[in-house]
């Protein structure tokens, strides 16, 4: 059967007019009303401090043997996180995993010194961490998976949902014995972390942490952690990766430089003239 | 400026933990409550990630010139501080602070440098 052009064409636009008439633009007239009311964390935003728990005021366990966490740890726990201190002032060296090419995991990836963005839709949250590392928070409404479908991971899985203009996370599913900072403080696979991100001034973020830990903790731990927002004209991201100019290899167990004069650099792809270095074979810790 | 030899040290602490090293690397690393200041020419500014590394050439006691490894900071932090991958140059005079390697090896981890015209790069600190 023939239909007269005119028809075809009056037909074409209705059949136009319906589609682009359809649910699309509603969708995302509601995406667009969520989005309005989700609060602006726009920026390149820095961790401050460099423990965990912030309230000792101490930066460093290699030079301030005070400079330490302190979780509600079950005895054999706080044992083996003492012994570890001690080797780390003994030795004046922590071999961090992080110099090492792991990534920062969680917690760490919220505790570090570092730049992080925190990219807000209705559906998710990303925080993207200079490590370099990126944190899924889907605040879509789903549920964590069932329990044949999560496995320990560095990131761990989280879900999140608003409280008003509080984001407030839960992550489990996080690979046990990475340190969160550099006391090397752990917690077990069996952790269960809750954040309460807000931005209480323009400026500032804050994120109240409560671990619950059954393996590794007698009871909830609460720490906060600050952000502080770059002022600069045009804040800029820098990745660090762990492999470009890696000259710390681990030796008995303990980080080690490589001098000038050690370092083997020819199997390097690069000719000797833009050769400033190897990557040596550097051993897991 | 002092000529181009080790200048700055030590305490006792440090000289007590200064051992003779035979092995490839000692255990231990860099002493952190030991300073050292270093006065020399600087070969490579090598502005990488996880470490950047600052190449001085000295001079030793024995009046040979040695290289020494500073390690500083990543990019990333060293921008923040408005130290950039032009902020060093081969060939110009620096005096560097740094905390040595236990074992006497010529490597240190960087506090600050201080460069001809007497401005200061400050690698770590609030600086």
């Amino acid at each position: 059967m023939k239909f007269p052009k005119h028809i075809v064409a009056i037909l074409s636009c209705v059949l136009i007019s319906a589609c682009t008439a359809q649910a699309p633009p509603m969708v995302e007239d509601e995406v667009q009303d969520e989005f309005a009311s989700l609060p602006d964390w726009s920026g390149v935003w820095m961790g401050t401090g460099t423990l965990f728990d912030q309230s000792s005021g101490e930066t460093s366990p290699n030079t301030n043997r005070n400079a330490r966490d302190f979780p509600p740890y079950r005895p054999d726990w706080e044992a083996a996180y003492e012994e570890f201190l001690e080797n780390v002032v003994r030795v004046g060296r922590y071999s961090d995993p992080l110099s090492l090419g792991y990534p920062p995991g969680m917690l760490r990836n919220m505790s570090m010194p570092y730049g992080i963005q925190i990219i807000v839709r209705p559906e998710m949250v990303w925080v993207i961490h200079e490590g370099p590392q990126v944190r899924y928070i889907y605040t879509d409404g789903r549920p964590f998976p069932p329990d044949d479908e999560l496995w320990p991971t560095f990131e761990g899985y989280s879900i999140g949902h608003w409280e008003g203009d509080t984001l407030v996370i839960e992550t489990v599913s996080v690979k046990g014995g990475i340190p969160v900072d550099r006391t090397g403080l752990v917690f077990s696979d069996e952790m269960r972390v809750t954040e309460r991100i807000r931005k209480p001034g323009e400026t500032t973020l804050v994120n109240e942490i409560t671990i619950e830990d059954p393996i590794a903790l007698t009871g909830l731990w609460t720490v906060i952690r600050n952000y502080n927002k770059r002022e600069e004209q045009y804040p800029r991201m820098e990745n660090v990766s762990a492999f470009e100019n890696q000259r710390n290899p681990v030796v008995n167990g303990v980080t080690t430089t490589l001098l000038a004069d050690e370092i083997d650099d020819s199997d390097s792809p690069y000719p000797p003239e833009v050769r400033a270095f190897s990557l040596p074979n550097i051993p897991a810790p | 400026m002092p000529n181009s030899r080790i200048f700055g040290l030590i305490s006792l602490s440090a000289l007590l933990a200064v051992t003779p090293s035979l092995a490839h690397h000692s255990a231990a690393m860099f002493d952190r409550e030991t300073e050292i200041v270093l006065a020399g020419t600087v070969k490579e500014f090598q502005y990488t990630a996880p470490h950047s590394w600052v190449q001085v050439m000295v001079e030793n006691e024995a009046g040979e010139m040695v290289e020494w490894s500073i390690e500083g900071g990543a990019p990333n932090s060293l921008l923040r501080r408005g130290i950039k991958p032009t902020s060093l140059s081969p060939g110009e005079t620096v005096s560097v602070r740094a905390h040595p390697m236990v074992d006497g090896q010529p490597g240190a981890l960087i506090i600050d440098v201080t460069k001809p015209d007497g401005s200061v790069l400050r690698f770590t600190g609030g600086g």
